[in-house]
């Protein structure tokens, strides 16, 4: 036994000597911080600057590709002009290195997340609000800064997830308010995916519709077309409301609004940014239904606005579909880009000072991209949070297929919502 | 003149010479002179075995100096499956009883272990239960329960007619996974898994050690642990017990076999290593959604035991080793094979090949080695064991 | 344990007792039971051996009486043997496959009083011959399978129960048998050893306490039969029948005299595997077994897959040279031939000899029987030191053996230290006189008188001759030697022996006493004929059919031709023809000790002999 452990003993020194002569490679790459270096970026233009590397965890397979990609694609085309106009400091930014296809699976993100964790300084685009939820953990204890490409209710509630505009629970007490005092609506049904995102919805909705005391209807949908959302269908009939809010895909949404206008629903069906693509034009039978019935709720401007902001994103589009979600991409790169320039400006260009530096932010020029108010971190919760919504409704004449009809506002309910004590979801 | 011997003290063999007043012991040089049914049955039955093992398990422990973050990753995950495909193999591979419901199980370990692990003040249910070996067993026991309360089923079904009511567990358990939403977070949400810590140290933040060097380590340990537990447990009485009802159970039966009380045990130790398997199986990811536990988990467990060889442990981890791998494998084609893209949008692209990859493997391994990597492994040990003949 | 008494005379008995006093914990023997080595102490051993004696003094087992063993080699065999000697009886051993009418003869003949008979195979055919023995009082049995409640025999005697006896007397009269051992004399009879008797009825050898104390020094000395001697560091496997003296030798002994560990194979038919398990240091074994074991790397080696068969012939053919080396030089290594060897033990003779069981022999001994040189040849190349020696139960297997260093292939070595040993000038025969010479045979002092001069000098009814005037070569039994028409000497075992060597081939008869020409009659190896026709899908059915198939004919003619070459046109074979049979001893074509009955041959196969010659005889 003596004669066994000894052999063991020097076999192992052995093959200590041999791994650790060779080991690998544990350097977080030159730079000060995880995701920066003094290498220039793969595409870079100036060869001369460093590099930040910001992840990006989207979906470009799943139910929400139509979201994924052309928000990929905005954010792709700010840094790109940023990059252009100079970069920032002595670093440009790189946003595809380390893009990855969670394919709306919260697992898949988390377990994506994992892989580029270390080797980012911040995620320029974490898509879907449960699938954030799912890293956020993780991110906090590494004070990694998250851009969600998801309007929860939750975010302004965490310091380090840099949140734009209204959130859906908020847009849905809007809608319902809306309703109620523009439409007469004596019920609301909400057709919504599981998961904090329809969730978020419907929690808003039924706050409202408390409030507002008319009935409310709980129908919960998932991803799948027509034949998925039948039941979703016979459920909303059943309860026979004046409005219909959805908050699913596209693909649902549209099934919902084919099926109810069969049936001869005549109220009004009111979608939020992730429920309208406009490759649903090409459905020429649908088109009419949806210009009859759905309606967008969102606190975005559309594609044709008159903003500078709006005009470079324009130009930097060229020839890619027109969608509100590139322009949402490309809106949100300006919030990341003053959290940046900040934390160079504080001389601490590191994952805590990115997180500082975001809870300073009390606001960003954002050329009209964002709406008023937007990016105010420093504040407090509740008076940071953008309540209003603005309405548009179906135009296949525009380039984004939609049009404001309902100049932004805030309905009662939301404007005495208090959104810091948590988030809607979290009470469904 | 002499009365004749009780029969009950003779056996067929005569009679017994030898007195033990002395420990039999091995004689140098000569493995195959056993003189002791002890060493018959010993873990480790020769020097070179002990030897060969120790130095594997040296290895696989210095391996997080050498590798790469990713691939430690994979690997740590993959020592996870290895248990749950060890726990599989213990029902499936020794005791015979074909289960298609490991997932469940699975799904109950990674329940369990999240609520007694999770954040009393958070958003789902959480016993702030920080100790590892606490939730970890817990979760194991949890499964292990449920394990035993499906196993009178067993006793009444077997082969084809088993695997599809164990079938059913999967889809009632989804169904249950799903509206718990309290405990599980629901479809499509899910929850933050339970978070190794030890002492103060939380293995899932980097420190001297990166996350995944630590997990490794963790896994690794934990695997050895379980492994060698099991091993023990399949050259005990009720390992060869477990081998009998496989083989033919009426025949056990006669032979004295309590079939209940062993398709119980069965049962029970499976689901155990499936719990513990899926307390840690998401510690990396640190997010599980209850949509995991299905039916394609249960399919990828058989097919681990499957390739890696059913009723051996080692074939189990093996197995368990090469599916945790698969992705990676894929990943690595297109440097060989140019046609073969590694972007979704293209066709062929790696993840239809790892998909396809994962049915050839099983279709193959059933043709032409049905006792799996491990029989691979032992054709190339007969080889040298033979030398320089061939039988 | 018993108090030491000193005895005037050391026997096996004393000399086990001593070792058991020594070392009581260490190893004597093991056998295997349920797949495991039972290891069985010196205490333990001796501890049985005295009950079993006091057992033998409670049935009444006076000096000089015999006790008949029928049984396969098992510890039991060694403890009545001792215990029997102990009580100052005489151990009789039956082959385990003498027929029924042998067992009578012997039981009859030594007059056995207590008999051993193993299982139920052996207790028939006791029972059987125990009407016809008058002397014959119990039969003990061993394995009480298929006996206990079916046999109600009042001689039978449950093994179990014998111990038990034993016991009662031992704490009844504790000091008996230590009495009667210290009462052994040197001229006490020990064993008598029945000759397989080619010719004629066995003949029951009287060995002495004082024979084999004498050939036990012999062999354990300085140049004894085996060099360093056995000791307790040794292993031996005891696989071949008890009751011949060689294996006599090799296991009880050896056991007794050098304190060698015993390791009793299961069966015959598990020796390969047993020799694998136990890797013996010390190795005897008979030519028939020699050959096999060649006719098993053969034939392993060729059915190799492919790699390993390319590496198997390169390695075999280096062997060959190496052995040839080795028989030039005596057996010792040549610088050159030593890295051959060094580097083909790395590589594969290590492997091979591991799989053949003989990776850790010392010492490999060929006797009872002659030898091709082929054979030898080709262990000594693999690297077992091979020795062949001579000698025979009336000298207690005394006469000559091979010395390392001084190896000469094809001789029987050179004579033993301390003993004479001379050739007959006139007829060739060799002659030995010395302590070890046997006390006679059993009830007939004609033979005894035919076979040992007043001089004392033993004639063995071996013809040889010297070899550079050191060494022995046996040219064949005086009896066997064939006188042709022609007047001319022919030794049939040369030739027989040249074509044993052949792995198709397990008998050769050569006929031709009286006649114009030599022929043969020549059995060939199932096994071995049986691959090597399926090799060639060469299909057949009985050993009959495939001895008469044309493709076999053929093989065996080959191998006749080329044998035929290697002897002067006088000692070539004419004609042979194949034996439609395997030889048995059942059958009475074979001694006990798979010696052909060339009497019972000639008779049996007569028909095929005289076609031949051509119907002349």
């Amino acid at each position: 036994m003596k004669r066994t452990a000894t052999r063991l003993g020097v076999a192992l020194a052995v093959a200590s000597l041999l791994m650790t002569g060779c080991g690998r490679d544990d350097d977080n790459g030159s730079g000060a911080a995880p995701g920066v270096t003094d290498e220039p970026c793969p595409e870079a233009v100036d060869k001369e600057k460093g590099c930040i590397y910001l992840g990006v965890l989207s979906d470009f397979t799943g139910v929400f590709k139509g979201v994924g990609v052309p928000f990929s694609e905005g954010q792709k085309a700010f840094w790109k002009k940023v990059n252009e106009d100079g970069g920032i400091g002595d670093y440009e930014v790189d946003v595809t290195k380390y893009a990855k296809d969670s394919a709306y699976d919260p697992d898949k993100h988390a377990q994506l997340f994992g892989e580029i964790q270390d080797d980012i300084l911040a995620v320029a685009q974490s898509l879907g609000t449960a699938h954030t939820n799912a890293i956020l953990g993780d991110a906090e204890k590494e004070d990694i800064v998250i851009a969600p490409a998801s309007l929860a209710s939750s975010w302004q509630l965490v310091d380090n997830v840099l949140e734009v505009g209204s959130n859906y629970c908020g847009d849905a007490m809007n809608s319902v308010d809306y309703a109620v005092d523009e439409l007469g609506a004596k019920g609301v049904a909400v057709a919504h995916f599981p998961g904090d995102y329809g969730d978020d919805a419907a929690v808003g909705a039924k706050v409202a519709a408390e409030a507002r005391g008319i009935d409310f209807t709980d129908v919960p949908s998932e991803p799948g077309a027509a034949d998925k959302q039948a039941s979703v269908v016979a459920g909303i009939l059943k309860a026979d409301p004046d409005v219909v809010l959805v908050a699913t895909g596209p693909i649902e949404m549209a099934s919902i609004v084919g099926g109810l206008a069969q049936k001869g629903f005549t109220g009004k069906i009111i979608g939020s940014i992730p429920t309208w693509n406009i490759a649903l034009l090409g459905e020429k039978k649908l088109v009419p239904a949806l210009q009859a019935l759905y309606l967008q709720a969102t606190s975005f401007q559309t594609w044709e606005a008159d903003t500078p902001g709006y005009e470079a994103m324009r130009a930097a589009a060229g020839e890619t579909p027109p969608s509100d979600w590139y322009a949402l991409g490309y809106g949100s790169g300006y919030v990341m880009q003053a959290v940046i320039e900040k934390a160079i400006e504080d001389d601490d260009l590191t994952r805590e000072g990115m997180l500082n530096a975001a809870k300073s932010l009390d606001g960003v020029e954002s050329e009209g991209m964002l709406p008023e108010g937007a990016a105010n971190y420093a504040g407090d919760p509740n008076d940071a949070v953008i309540r209003e919504t603005a309405f548009n409704a179906v135009d296949p004449t525009t380039a984004s297929g939609v049009k404001q009809e309902v100049a932004p506002f805030v309905g009662p309910t939301a404007k005495d919502h208090d959104f810091s004590e948590s988030a809607c979801y979290e009470q469904y | 003149m002499t009365t004749p011997t009780d029969e009950k003290t003779t056996s067929f063999s005569g009679h017994q010479l030898e007195e033990t007043t002395r420990r039999p012991r091995r004689i140098w040089g000569r493995p195959g002179l056993v003189t002791a049914y002890a060493q018959d049955m010993a873990f480790f039955d020769t020097r070179a075995k002990l030897v060969a093992v120790c130095a594997l398990v040296a290895i696989a422990a210095l391996m997080p100096l050498q590798l790469e973050d990713d691939i430690l990753k994979l690997l740590a995950t993959g020592f996870v499956l290895a248990i749950g495909a060890i726990g599989l193999n213990l029902v499936t591979g020794y005791a015979g009883q074909v289960s298609l419901g490991h997932a469940f199980f699975v799904g109950v370990g990674a329940v369990t272990a999240a609520v007694l692990n999770g954040d009393p003040d958070g958003r789902r249910l959480g016993y702030g239960i920080t100790f590892l070996p606490a939730w970890m067993l817990g979760a194991g026991l949890v499964a292990a329960v449920c394990g035993a309360i499906v196993a009178p089923l067993a006793t009444r079904l077997r082969g084809l007619y088993l695997a599809i009511v164990t079938l059913g567990l999967v889809f009632i358990g989804q169904y249950i996974f799903a509206e718990w939403r309290e405990g599980t977070g629901g479809r499509g949400v899910g929850r933050d898994a339970a978070v190794p810590t030890l002492g103060d140290v939380d293995l899932t933040v980097n420190g001297a050690y990166t996350e995944e060097q630590k997990l490794y380590w963790l896994m690794l340990v934990i695997l050895v642990i379980f492994a060698v537990l099991a091993r023990n447990l399949v050259r005990s009485k009720v390992g060869r017990a477990f081998a009998a009802v496989r083989d033919r159970d009426i025949a056990a039966g006669v032979m004295g076999v309590q079939l209940g009380r062993y398709k119980l045990l069965a049962f029970t130790i499976s689901s155990f290593y499936a719990g513990v398997c899926g307390s840690l199986l998401y510690a990396a990811d640190g997010h599980f959604s209850p949509d995991e536990f299905n039916l394609g988990m249960s399919v990828l467990f058989i097919a681990m035991i499957l390739i890696g060889g059913a009723g051996t442990i080692s074939g189990s981890i093996m197995g368990a080793m090469l599916l945790a791998l698969l992705p990676r494998i894929a990943s690595e084609l297109p440097g060989f094979f140019p046609f073969i893209s590694d972007r979704s949008t293209e066709h062929p692209n790696i993840f239809e090949v790892e998909t396809a990859l994962y049915g050839v493997l099983i279709i193959a391994f059933l043709l032409f080695e049905p006792r799996g990597l491990y029989g691979i492994w032992h054709r190339i040990r007969t080889y040298w064991k033979s030398f320089p003949f061939s039988y | 344990m018993t108090t030491l008494t000193t005895t005037a005379t050391t026997t096996l008995v004393t000399r086990v007792r001593d070792r058991a006093t020594a070392t009581p914990n260490a190893v004597a023997m093991r056998h295997k039971r349920l797949g495991v080595w039972q290891e069985i102490t010196w205490a333990t051993y001796w501890d049985r051996i005295q009950t079993v004696g006091h057992a033998l003094l409670a049935l009444g087992i006076e000096p000089g009486d015999r006790v008949g063993v029928q049984s396969e080699n098992r510890p039991e065999w060694l403890i009545l043997d001792l215990a029997t000697v102990a009580a100052r009886g005489v151990t009789v051993g039956l082959y385990p496959t003498n027929p029924e009418a042998e067992v009578r003869y012997l039981l009859t003949h030594s007059g056995a009083r207590i008999h051993l008979a193993e299982d139920q195979e052996q207790l028939d055919k006791a029972l059987a011959a125990a009407d016809d023995c008058p002397e014959l009082e119990r039969i003990v049995y061993l394995e009480s399978r298929g006996i206990k409640g079916r046999y109600d025999d009042p001689r039978l005697l449950f093994w179990e129960d014998l111990v038990r006896i034993g016991a009662e007397h031992r704490a009844a009269h504790p000091d008996l048998l230590d009495t009667r051992v210290a009462a052994a004399e040197p001229d006490d009879i020990v064993t008598l050893v029945y000759t397989s008797g080619t010719t004629g009825p066995p003949k029951g050898a009287m060995l002495s306490v004082g024979n084999v104390e004498f050939a036990a020094e012999t062999l354990m000395s300085g140049e004894g039969a085996v060099s360093p001697p056995a000791s307790e560091s040794d292993l031996v496997l005891s696989y071949l029948p008890l009751c011949h003296v060689a294996e006599r030798f090799f296991t009880t002994w050896f056991s007794a005299f050098g304190g060698v560990q015993v390791n009793f194979a299961e069966s015959i038919d598990t020796v390969p595997q047993n020799l694998h398990e136990v890797q013996p240091t010390l190795f005897f074994a008979v030519p028939r077994i020699w050959e096999k074991l060649l006719a098993a790397v053969r034939i392993k080696a060729d059915s190799a897959s492919w790699l390993k068969r390319r590496w198997a012939r390169f390695w075999l053919a280096r062997a060959d040279r190496l052995g040839a080396t080795l028989v030039a030089t005596g057996g010792r290594h040549t610088a050159s031939s030593r890295l051959v060897y060094a580097v083909g033990w790395l590589l594969f003779y290590r492997a091979l000899k591991d799989r053949l069981g003989l990776r850790e022999v010392r010492h490999a001994t060929c006797g009872a029987a002659p030898i091709a040189p082929e054979v030898l040849t080709f262990f000594m190349g693999i690297g077992v030191p091979m020795h062949e020696l001579y000698g025979m139960t009336e000298n207690t297997a005394i006469a000559t053996r091979n010395v390392d260093g001084r190896i000469k292939v094809g001789t029987v070595g050179e004579p033993y230290d301390g003993i004479e040993l001379r050739i007959d000038e006139e007829s060739g025969e060799i002659l030995t006189r010395h302590g070890a010479v046997f006390a006679g045979y059993w009830r007939d002092p004609e033979a005894t008188a035919r076979t040992v001069d007043p001089d004392g000098w033993l004639h063995t009814g071996d013809v040889g001759e010297w070899v550079d005037g050191t060494h022995v070569r046996i040219t064949d039994r005086l009896k066997d030697i064939i006188i042709t028409a022609g007047g001319k000497n022919v030794a049939p075992s040369e030739i027989e022996n040249a074509l044993k060597a052949s792995p198709y081939i397990k008998e050769a008869v050569v006929v031709g006493d009286g006649r114009k020409y030599l022929t043969g009659l020549i059995g060939i190896e199932l096994d071995t004929v049986g691959e090597w026709a399926q090799q060639r899908h060469i299909s057949y059915t009985t050993y009959r059919d495939l001895s008469e198939r044309p493709e076999v004919l053929e093989l065996v003619d080959g191998i006749v031709r080329e044998v035929n070459e290697r002897f002067s046109s006088v000692e070539q074979l004419k004609q042979f023809r194949m034996l439609p049979k395997e030889l048995d001893h059942e059958d009475g074509e074979l001694t006990a000790t798979q010696k052909v009955k060339r009497s019972a041959i000639s008779k049996t196969f007569g028909d095929l002999i005289s076609s031949m010659y051509g119907g002349a005889a």
